[in-house]
């Protein structure tokens, strides 16, 4: 957690959003730079929710 | 065994088959706050545990009449639960949301509040009851239009 980094990700489909941990692990890896074990996946849904909200900003 | 719920954002409830028992407090709890039953605290507890330990912080969505000082019965749970969890319990939304009985029918909205948080944080919301989820989604854009991360658990 303190080598937290400012995720930037972009959004090249629909499916990048599917319901999925693994990929949400990859994400977050990729993204925030810490590895997710079960007992952080939900640190990775929470990240998911800014995805979703950023995703819905890039649509409008 | 938590289930999912998407109402755009990903919310979780630790038994909603326990509405009743939850409805049934909330009733009882109008007055005084009532502690909620023992099986149940130990379940939401033992949830927390388990999946919401890494977060920075713990919060509950804006009061729809109540306040925090008086009576607010989800405030009292998520005290008792930061005690034994040990996450940080913050106050996020000090506005009250306003509540009437024509959200029920989404016929007036919610405001996302303007809250004081940190960048980067990861903020777990903890309610009572999912109903339509409005709450929820108000209480996790204010979270996020403040490049915090949220996520929810209900109780039922």
């Amino acid at each position: 957690m303190d080598n937290f980094k400012i995720p930037k990700i972009d959004f090249p489909d629909e499916d990048a959003l599917a319901w999925d941990v693994n990929k949400e692990e990859q994400k977050i890896i990729k993204t925030a730079q810490f590895k997710v074990s079960e007992k952080d996946a939900m640190l990775a849904i929470a990240m998911k929710n800014y995805w979703l909200y950023q995703y819905d900003l890039k649509k409008k | 065994m938590i289930s999912k719920r998407n109402n755009k954002y990903n919310c979780f409830i630790v038994d909603y088959k326990m509405k009743q028992k939850i409805i049934d407090w909330k009733k009882k709890s109008r007055i005084e706050t009532k502690p909620l039953p023992g099986d149940l605290y130990q379940r939401l507890l033992e949830t927390v545990m388990a999946w919401f330990q890494s977060f920075h912080c713990m919060t509950v969505p804006a009061p729809s009449f109540h306040t925090y000082e008086k009576n607010y019965p989800i405030w009292e749970i998520a005290k008792q639960i930061s005690e034994d969890s040990g996450i940080k319990l913050v106050k996020l939304f000090p506005k009250k949301s306003g509540k009437t009985k024509m959200h029920t029918f989404g016929s007036l909205s919610k405001k996302v509040q303007n809250i004081e948080l940190k960048e980067h944080q990861f903020v777990f919301i903890l309610d009572d009851v999912f109903t339509t989820g409005f709450t929820m989604r108000v209480s996790c854009e204010a979270v996020i239009k403040k490049n915090g991360y949220p996520c929810c658990l209900t109780i039922a």
